[in-house]
């Protein structure tokens, strides 16, 4: 199953998720954009953390919280990502 | 920190794949130990593409035209949008440089190296702004764009300044979503993009503007870079970095 959401943030950037959902796991997950983010391994480690875990808000804020003091955004904030990911799960439940 | 005597200024000409894989060797090595902060202005030849990090190509790009019209298509470290880069009109600068001589806080260390353009553009005889996140204007009209990243202790800011970009290439090679336009209330990319030969309704020229970007930047951070080339660690670290650049699996990823 292929879910995705973009948003175009006020004064900010362009950013857009794009989930494959294998049995309710994140087989993959693409963070797409013109936004800023460092370190960009951190970024890429923040993303393989995505892959693999049950698509639940428990588990998302999990690896939020994780790394939510080791990647710095600008043009986007955490906050505009996680709004998303829950956009995305509420798009989940209805389908 | 009193910079007067520590910044390098490294002037070239070159591909896509070299110019980021200099702005990536500059940055690594400045991060592994305390080196002098650069300046680079450079320009890019044959005219390329490059987009930003998180960037999907195919929805950012006419992938069909630049590749018909041979023009590179290479992906940054940086994030940021997508950037035609004009070898007969644009003029690409970088500064690497430690974090404590710009500005901790990301948004005041755009503004801060962007007022080095700002100058620049007062030098050649044109009012700019800055506007966050990380863009020039003049008379309301992008003439500039940057892009930061940092490793450690130590930034590498790379951005434009189209002096004399054909803008009509823009609008072929690049993908402009129509709500970034209505952001910007431009219903096309002549309302959005300019450049300073068409907003001083004079020619100017390539050397000028380099000329007035050193004085920009040396106004901004109070330096006086000494001209420079890129010393024999930096060589063999771009030697590599040219290959990941040169790479369909890094520049087509997404």
């Amino acid at each position: 199953m292929h879910i995705e959401l973009d948003k175009k943030v006020l004064g900010g950037k362009y950013v857009k998720v794009e989930v494959e959902l294998e049995n309710g796991i994140i087989d993959n997950v693409i963070i797409s954009g013109d936004f800023f983010a460092f370190p960009i391994e951190e970024f890429e480690n923040f993303l393989t953390s995505l892959r693999g875990i049950k698509f639940s808000q428990e588990q998302i804020n999990n690896v939020f919280k994780k790394f939510s003091d080791k990647i710095t955004f600008s043009g986007i904030t955490f906050d505009d990502l996680l709004e998303i990911f829950t956009q995305l799960l509420n798009k989940k439940d209805l389908a | 920190m009193n910079g007067l005597e520590n910044w390098r200024l490294i002037l070239n000409e070159g591909t896509a794949e070299y110019n980021m894989a200099v702005d990536e060797a500059i940055l690594t090595l400045n991060n592994l130990r305390p080196r002098a902060n650069v300046l680079r202005l450079y320009v890019f030849k044959p005219s390329a593409i490059t987009i930003g990090y998180f960037q999907k190509v195919y929805e950012t790009i006419n992938v069909e035209y630049a590749v018909s019209n041979k023009i590179p298509i290479v992906r940054r470290i940086t994030g940021g949008g997508a950037v035609y880069h004009d070898e007969n009109g644009e003029i690409t600068y970088s500064i690497v440089a430690d974090v404590g001589s710009v500005d901790f806080d990301v948004q005041e260390s755009y503004r801060k190296i962007c007022s080095g353009i700002l100058y620049a553009l007062n030098f050649l005889g044109l009012d700019g702004r800055f506007e966050p996140v990380n863009d020039v204007t003049v008379n309301g009209k992008k003439v500039s764009g940057s892009a930061q990243i940092r490793k450690g202790n130590v930034l590498l800011q790379h951005g434009t300044l189209m002096y004399d970009t054909d803008v009509s290439k823009i609008e072929k090679l690049l993908l402009v979503p129509k709500d970034k336009l209505a952001a910007h209330s431009a219903k096309t990319i002549y309302d959005r993009v300019t450049t300073l030969s068409r907003e001083k309704g004079s020619k100017i020229s390539k050397q000028e503007v380099i000329n007035a970007l050193i004085k920009g930047f040396e106004k901004a951070f109070n330096i006086k870079p000494y001209e420079d080339t890129l010393d024999d660690e930096e060589k063999n670290l771009v030697k590599e970095l040219v290959k990941k650049y040169g790479q369909r699996n890094w520049n087509f990823r997404w």
